[in-house]
């Protein structure tokens, strides 16, 4: 006769589980600093055999690229032209205002800690793998501990921000892209306690000329595909076409970071706050070379 | 000496999934559905079919330990247990005596339906999702078996060459 279980099989089956559930809880990345040795071991050598397959993949995604571009070169050439001359126009004015700037600075007594608050350091990285998890999409790069990098730093494409570092080895470090950044549990994350060792918290924001007005918590809603700022108070003078950058109210991440434009804003579920629907600036899905922002401490 | 030629060919497959498959995935597939590739679930679901359900077992949690240290994200374990149950399963699957490529893609879609509700659901208990069942199932979960499934029939002869010849050493034996 076919028996489903045996007493045994049961009693496995439950004791695993039971060290499975107990696993989750004690790894869950909000409540714990860093990977152990062991983690970090395994992690440093899978990369470095990724960073061996990448090699050909990159060589293919260039060559299907140089073919593509081809077609669109002259007009891309043209839009280039323009916008270096533009571009060496408010360098020149940039300067000018930099040492204004620095000038000032000197007249009104800045220490030498406020004077570098702004002096980030960029580590530009290679991405080396993807995660196959359509929930975590959590990326490697090949930076690590030894070049910097600590648990939480702003990771940056050309476009804007994309994501943060959820744990740094020694020479390779994973990334949480901003697409999983829970809207549900991001904007719960103040009000209790217990979420705040949850693994997604929300990043604050502003906008983009109005930065003494204007803050909200963005988060992704995975159901719009668009990144959702929430806490928003009515008298936020955002608005529809709006850019919004990081606020680096938080602490961790820099100041002024683009994140994305406004599209809409609607008053929240409870009816006291607003929310903005943002299209995010960065493209998460081919993600090539980053940026890691470490803040001067 | 030919588990470890299995064992070597896995890891290539680990690498390959992580590095390639991102980029052979349509732009469209990844964001407007979401299709996940799980190249090594499906070598996995072909151990626990054509060798038995322990070998099934034990490369599902090896795997996939291996799959959550290296992209650790929210914790380590849902793709651990998640591999593992399901090689597991697929070595219990009823008629996998009459081994033929219609009953081996059944089972692969069935595996990969169970892991990918497994994943859902440890993922929605601890807080990390929150997009309701039925809105995951078509816009990620559907996808995800109808691709996967495609990925199993491309690699079903070389996988199947590759489980008769590296066969597993001894008969466990079957019955209960």
């Amino acid at each position: 006769m076919y028996k489903l279980m045996g007493n045994k099989k049961l009693l496995v089956l439950m004791v695993s589980l039971i060290i499975f559930i107990a696993l989750f809880g004690m790894t869950l990345s909000g409540s714990r600093e860093n990977a152990t040795p062991p983690e970090r071991f395994v992690r440093d050598n899978v990369a470095w055999a990724q960073t061996l397959f990448n090699r050909p993949a990159r060589f293919m995604a260039d060559l299907v690229q140089d073919i593509r571009d081809i077609r669109t070169m002259y007009a891309e050439n043209k839009a280039l032209r323009l916008t270096l001359t533009q571009y060496s126009r408010d360098t020149m004015k940039l300067n000018e205002l930099e040492a204004q700037n620095l000038r000032l600075k000197d007249l009104l007594g800045f220490t030498e800690k406020q004077k570098a608050a702004n002096n980030y350091r960029y580590h530009p990285a290679e991405v080396i793998a993807y995660s196959s998890d359509p929930y975590s999409k959590v990326i490697t790069v090949n930076v690590g501990a030894r070049d910097g990098v600590k648990k939480d730093m702003a990771v940056i494409s050309i476009d804007g921000l994309v994501g943060r570092v959820i744990d740094a080895s020694d020479f390779t470090s994973n990334v949480q892209l901003l697409t999983a950044i829970d809207s549900v549990s991001a904007t719960n994350s103040e009000s209790d306690k217990e979420s705040a060792s949850t693994p997604t918290k929300g990043i604050s924001a502003t906008v983009k000329g109005k930065e003494s007005d204007s803050f909200g918590v963005v988060s992704y809603d995975p159901e719009t595909g668009m990144l959702i700022m929430s806490k928003i108070s009515p008298s936020d003078p955002i608005a529809e076409g709006d850019t919004i950058i990081t606020s680096g109210i938080g602490g961790v991440f820099p100041k002024g970071i683009v994140i994305g434009t406004v599209k809409s804003k609607e008053v929240d579920k409870l009816g006291l706050n607003y929310i903005a629907y943002v299209q995010p600036a960065a493209d998460f899905i081919h993600l090539r070379e980053v940026l890691i922002v470490e803040k001067p401490e | 000496m030919r588990r470890s030629l299995l064992v070597s060919i896995m890891m290539l497959i680990f690498l390959i999934e992580g590095t390639w498959m991102n980029w052979l995935i349509p732009v469209d597939w990844q964001s407007r559905i979401l299709v996940s590739p799980h190249l090594v679930l499906i070598v996995i679901l072909f151990i626990g079919i054509y060798w038995n359900r322990h070998y099934g077992l034990f490369f599902g949690l090896g795997f996939g330990l291996l799959h959550d240290v290296v992209f650790y994200g929210p914790m380590i374990g849902t793709f651990c247990l998640g591999y593992g149950l399901v090689g597991y399963m697929a070595g219990l699957m009823p008629f996998r005596n009459e081994r033929n490529i219609l009953t081996t893609l059944f089972i692969v879609a069935a595996g990969i339906f169970g892991f990918e509700w497994l994943i859902y659901g440890i993922y929605r208990l601890m807080n990390v999702i929150h997009t309701p069942p039925d809105w995951s199932f078509l816009r990620h979960i559907f996808p995800s078996i109808v691709t996967n499934l495609l990925l199993a029939l491309v690699f079903y002869i070389p996988l199947r060459k590759l489980m008769e010849r590296v066969r597993a050493p001894q008969r466990v034996k079957e019955q209960e």
